[in-house]
């Protein structure tokens, strides 16, 4: 038994020898000089490709020996040698050859391009992104939000939200906590640059700790890690504005904060009536997911007042406002996995608008003009409040949020329109009340339960009033009304509930989810009239409608997730049962079984390069208000009738996409193409006429295609210590338009290219410069008859700062618009200017701020659609000069 | 005190034979150095710039503020020697430096030379060490170059180095060597230790030498006689005076002896 077991052991040892000797080839050579001279300590390194890192090393001897031991060898791989004052040499490495000799060629050493600071830019580690703050802050830079927009491979939106590598982010964390959630915005214009350490970006982040690992994410989120000095106690910064030419011009706020390990905080009040819209601090961005969408159903408002689009300009310059923001975020970490959150805002928004609004409607045998001089005040207060609890452990997930909404608006106006004159009252007054549970336990290894259920009740209250005018849908023969008056009633019960479980065979994830929702909605619009005093109710405008839909959704679905290739497919397969009441209470039912399958495959190519491709397609239904049977004033101008006609559109979406991030080179580039096509059973039919306008849907087989190339690229160049930014888009667009009984088709084509670079060259002098291009047009491919010309769009901004000593810098802005039509031309320049003195460093400035647009009174805007012309006419802000202060405590 | 009579018996048998040592720099790296001197205060990190001087045939390794004090030292000594004032010399030290050893890695005879200053300089001869690299596929940008990561267990501490090839020398901070690049970055897995490369040095004085006048003597004896200064200044002082009188002007240097408390220093162990 002994003698067996020796030879066993021998035998093993022999083949494990035999083994090892098969995976390990060594070898070696001569380096020698030009003269045949050895060179001593050279550096031999084997490779997979010249970009690569080295995978096996040696140095050469006194006599220019060497020798090197690799696992394996490659058709690939590459043997390089370097040596300071020689010329580097890479031979290929064959699995026969074993001797490699180099002579090298004598040539000056010249060092690299270094970044002498020794201050890291861009480092990575696995999945996350270390972008360092004080590279990318300049000496104006106070706060985050400053700096964000500075870094290679993030974008920021108008409103704030925040993109990495041209995809909107699904978290953003302050040292690690989901402290605001999706108003992350109060962030951006609070947190000191000062107190942050590092930027992170979390690639494929799947903010579920049990999650990780096991279930795919390609999104991105952003953590804003903080240093020492902010942990320790209560900091704040705050500012204040005065100025002419607004009375009372007022720009302020007081943050107040603290991230200790007991307590996390961000409180702030802020007002200004100079056009800083504080609504965007506190506004959701765009953080869910498609699917988190589909169940989330929600009534909408039904009355407004009429609106010009946003002009091209800076908020600030059109922005007449009066605004007030309270907001409080505390989070209280309970351990590592554990917290409560506490989130409350108070806004009280006032803005005014001074707007004048001319329309032509090229109709067949006919043109219509619509006129409108509106002078309003509106006032928008809202209160929200929500608390969080939050588990998020290595093995079970719960999350409870509660939160009431309530927004309200009182709105007035005076309106000249092409016929007469009239005032406009808005009242609205809307609650919600939500509740979102989920529950997600890992049952063993492989299995996990994923229970979601959601509640909210909404309740929406209008009333428009109309006086006086005249109306045919109102009195008899154009008669004068003093009064035209529609009430509407909405309210809504809202409930979600869906479970999963998903199980993991090695690299696959094969899931099942079940859900139910059901919408309980309850609509009650009526309208009235007076003529001479007599309030009378109009038959045609009331409507009562009780809507039920119960849909369950089946979804199996499955991941294929390997270091290269991650393959997800799934379907949703519904079914919805929808019965309603409309006036007569006649009850009405139907049942529609939808399918919507998705599928997204993401192949990495590299360490910095993978594909994205993705289909999807959806049915989505029309909202319940489409449902109504008479007609609803939606305002002044307009009148809607649904005409009950069940309105489903069939969505098919396919996009592919190329991102590349190569965090070494500091480099971003995205492509993208994404096409979708729209089909839908009926189509709005607008009806234009002196006076008013009538929106009824018409059966119609509308086609709607949409193709879309996108293309960004963003780089930080070293040397000139500059971000550069550039996107490019381009859009083509077919859909039909009724308008006056007359169908037509339309193709429309845009085109966008944005740059914009962000530099600090030298301590003493910052610039930011850009510029976008867009062309556009539409034509109408049914009609001959066309209005205008390809629509160009260009704008050019630049902002230089000089720092004279730390103390004192002087930033300008410079701004050129020019919108050109045909020869319709419209330009626009303006001019901003900020003399800062810091008394310390970064944290107490004093200043003064003047801007002005130096060529108009107001900012008139053309649009050319098909087959109609309008002209928007906006206030826009006089000279305005503020004095202001900014501190630290 | 039995170091005391180790003195005279050094200084007599100085070798001063320093030729062989002898070679230029032809680049000098700066490194920042930080390093929690003593654990129970954590908070406290002593950062002081160093100054790598590659040749060659080798290179030296010290403190930059170190190198800045021997030159404004020599430049006195000199000015105050063409005084002729009775022979007295006045030595103004400069900026602070907590680091006093300086590295000497002479590539040619593969030995590694410590040279250290008790009001003298001494130095020692030491193999050059084995460091037992490990690579790693991992690659970073650092200061605008490509650098892959390697780990290594050195003197009692696990460190993380980042070196490039872009840069082909095979050096890096303190004894730190033999990458086939150079070591921009190292740290230790405790934080408690890091070298970083913090920009290029053009240096009017770029000997790497070991110091003139350095007394040849081995890490123990040098030890014993740190230990015997740090306990009573004076006494060593008085010992070591030859010749003219040294008078030292420590008004301006918070740097003064046996005022730095370090448990922790940056070897923990022989090998």
């Amino acid at each position: 038994m002994g003698r067996i077991f020796y030879v066993f052991l021998l035998s093993l040892s022999l083949l494990l020898l035999h083994l090892k000797s098969n995976s390990q080839i060594t070898i070696f050579g001569r380096i020698t000089d030009t003269l045949g001279n050895a060179i001593k300590g050279a550096n031999v390194q084997t490779k997979k490709n010249k970009t690569a890192a080295i995978t096996a090393f040696a140095f050469s001897d006194s006599f220019g020996d060497y020798s090197l031991t690799v696992s394996s060898i490659d058709s690939l791989d590459l043997i390089l040698v370097t040596c300071v004052g020689f010329e580097s040499n890479t031979k290929r490495i064959s699995a026969e050859k074993k001797r490699y000799n180099f002579i090298l060629i004598p040539k000056p050493f010249i060092l690299p391009n270094v970044v002498v600071k020794g201050q890291d830019i861009l480092t990575k580690h696995g999945d996350t992104l270390d972008y360092n703050p004080k590279i990318f802050t300049r000496s104006q830079d106070r706060t985050i939000g400053d700096v964000l927009k500075n870094l290679p491979g993030v974008e920021i939106d108008a409103t704030g939200g925040i993109s990495y590598n041209g995809k909107p982010i699904n978290k953003f964390y302050i040292d690690g906590d989901d402290l605001l959630g999706p108003k992350y915005g109060i962030a951006s214009n609070t947190i000191p640059i000062d107190v942050v350490e590092k930027i992170q970006i979390f690639e494929n982040h799947e903010p579920v700790k049990m999650f990780r690992g096991k279930i795919i994410s390609d999104n991105a989120a952003i953590n804003i890690k903080l240093n020492n000095t902010a942990k320790l106690k209560l900091f704040g910064s705050g500012n204040a504005s005065i100025g002419t030419p607004v009375k009372n011009a007022t720009d302020a706020r007081i943050n107040t904060l603290l991230f200790n390990s007991k307590l996390k905080m961000i409180n702030s009040y802020l007002y200004n009536n100079v056009g800083r819209s504080i609504r965007d601090e506190v506004t959701d961005q765009k953080i869910t997911t498609l699917a988190d969408k589909q169940n989330a159903n929600s009534i909408n408002r039904l009355l407004s007042f009429t609106s010009l689009p946003p002009p091209l300009l800076q908020q600030r310059d059109y922005l007449n406002n009066n605004s007030h923001l309270l907001t409080i975020n505390n989070l209280v970490p309970i351990n590592t996995d554990k917290s409560i959150k506490f989130n409350f805002y108070l806004l009280a928004d006032k803005n005014y608008i001074d707007n004048k609004q001319l329309s032509i409607f090229y109709i067949p045998n006919d043109t219509v003009t619509q006129f409108e001089n509106q002078k309003a005040k509106l006032n928008n207060p809202s209160y929200f409040f929500s608390t969080d609890y939050l588990y998020n452990g290595s093995h079970e997930y719960l999350k409870n949020q509660f939160s009431i909404h309530r927004l309200s608006s009182k709105n007035i106006s005076d309106i000249v329109t092409e016929n007469d004159s009239l005032n406009q009252l808005l009242g609205q007054a809307e609650y919600k009340v939500t509740d979102n549970f989920s529950l997600k336990k890992e049952i063993n290894k492989n299995l996990i339960l994923d229970i979601k259920a959601n509640g909210s009740y909404s309740s929406i209250k209008e009333t428009l009033d109309i006086m006086p005018g005249t109306r045919a849908f109102f009195t008899a023969n154009n008669a004068l009304y003093d009064l035209e008056r529609q009430n509407t009633n909405l309210d809504n019960i809202n409930l979600n509930f869906s479970a999963a479980t998903f199980k993991k065979y090695r690299a696959v994830l094969l899931g099942l989810r079940l859900s139910y929702w059901g919408d309980l909605s309850k609509y009650s619009t009526h309208a009235q009239t007076s003529v001479n005093k007599e309030l009378k109710n109009l038959n045609d405008f009331s409507n009562d409608l009780q809507w039920l839909n119960n849909s369950i959704k089946t979804t199996p679905f499955l991941e294929y997730n390997t270091k290269k290739l991650k393959i997800s497919a799934g379907a949703d397969i519904i079914t919805r049962i929808i019965s309603y009441k409309n006036l007569n209470y006649v009850d009405t039912a139907f049942s529609r079984l939808s399918l919507h399958p998705t599928f997204k495959a993401t192949l990495e190519t590299g360490k910095y390069t993978s594909f994205i491709g993705t289909w999807r397609r959806e049915t989505s239904f029309s909202a319940p208000e489409n449902f109504l049977e008479g007609f609803v004033l939606t305002n002044y101008r307009n009148v809607v009738n649904s005409l009950q006609n069940l309105q489903y559109t069939d969505i098919n979406t396919l996009s592919v996409l190329t991102r590349y991030r190569n965090p070494l080179k500091i480099s971003f580039i995205t492509l993208g193409f994404i096409y979708s096509k729209n089909v839908s059973p009926s189509i709005a039919h607008q009806i234009f006429q002196n006076g008013s306008n009538t929106v009824t849907q018409t059966p119609f087989k509308n086609i709607t295609n949409r193709t879309m190339v996108l293309t960004s690229y963003s780089k930080y160049l070293i040397p000139f210590k500059t971000t550069i930014k550039a996107n490019y888009s381009s859009t083509f667009l077919q859909y039909f338009q009724l308008q006056n009984l007359q169908t037509s088709q339309l193709k429309g084509s845009s085109q966008n290219l944005n740059l914009s670079i962000v530099g600090k060259p030298k301590w003493y002098f910052n610039f930011e410069l850009n510029s976008s291009i867009y062309a556009s047009k539409v034509k109408n491919i049914t009609l001959e008859k066309q209005v205008g010309d390809i629509l160009y769009l260009w704008s050019l901004g630049f902002n230089p700062t000089i720092s004279f000593n730390e103390h004192i810098y002087l930033q300008v802005w410079f701004n050129h618009l020019t919108q050109k039509d045909g020869s319709n031309k419209n330009r626009n320049s303006k001019f901003d200017s900020k003399l800062n003195y810091s008394i310390k460093k970064a944290k107490t400035d004093v200043g003064i701020q003047a801007y002005n647009i130096l060529n108009q009174k107001r900012y008139i805007q053309s649009n050319y659609n098909g087959l109609q012309f309008s002209t928007y006419d906006y206030w826009i802000r006089p000279f305005t000069f503020m004095a202001y202060f900014t501190f630290r405590f | 005190m039995r170091a005391f009579y180790l003195l005279p018996i050094l200084l007599f048998f100085s070798v001063l034979n320093l030729n062989a040592q002898t070679d230029s720099a032809s680049v000098c790296f700066l490194y920042t150095l930080k390093h929690i001197r003593d654990t129970a205060k954590r908070e406290v990190i002593y950062t002081e710039i160093m100054v790598l001087l590659h040749g060659k045939n080798g290179s030296l390794f010290r403190s930059y503020n170190g190198y800045l004090a021997d030159s404004v030292r020599e430049k006195n000594l000199t000015e105050s020697l063409n005084r002729g004032i009775n022979g007295s010399i006045t030595v103004k030290p400069t900026g602070k430096s907590y680091i006093k050893d300086m590295i000497l890695k002479n590539t040619a005879d593969n030995k590694m030379i410590i040279i250290s200053r008790i009001l003298d300089y001494y130095y020692w001869i030491e193999p050059t060490p084995n460091i037992n690299w490990t690579i790693y596929p991992d690659l970073q940008n650092h200061y605008n170059l490509t650098c892959q990561k390697a780990t290594c267990t050195f003197r009692g501490r696990k460190y993380t180095a980042w070196f490039t090839n872009e840069i082909p020398i095979n050096d890096g901070p303190w004894k730190f060597s033999g990458l086939p690049g150079l070591i921009v970055k190292i740290y230790d897995s405790k934080n408690e230790i890091s070298f970083e490369f913090s920009g290029m040095a053009t240096l009017s004085k770029n000997l790497i030498a070991i110091p003139e006048n350095s007394f040849l003597t081995n890490r123990k004896e040098f030890l014993n006689l740190r230990q015997a200064y740090l306990e009573n200044p004076m006494q060593f002082l008085q010992n070591s005076m030859k010749g003219g009188t040294i008078k030292l002007d420590f008004k301006n240097n918070t740097a003064k002896p046996g005022t730095a408390k370090s448990n922790n220093p940056i070897e923990l162990s022989e090998e």
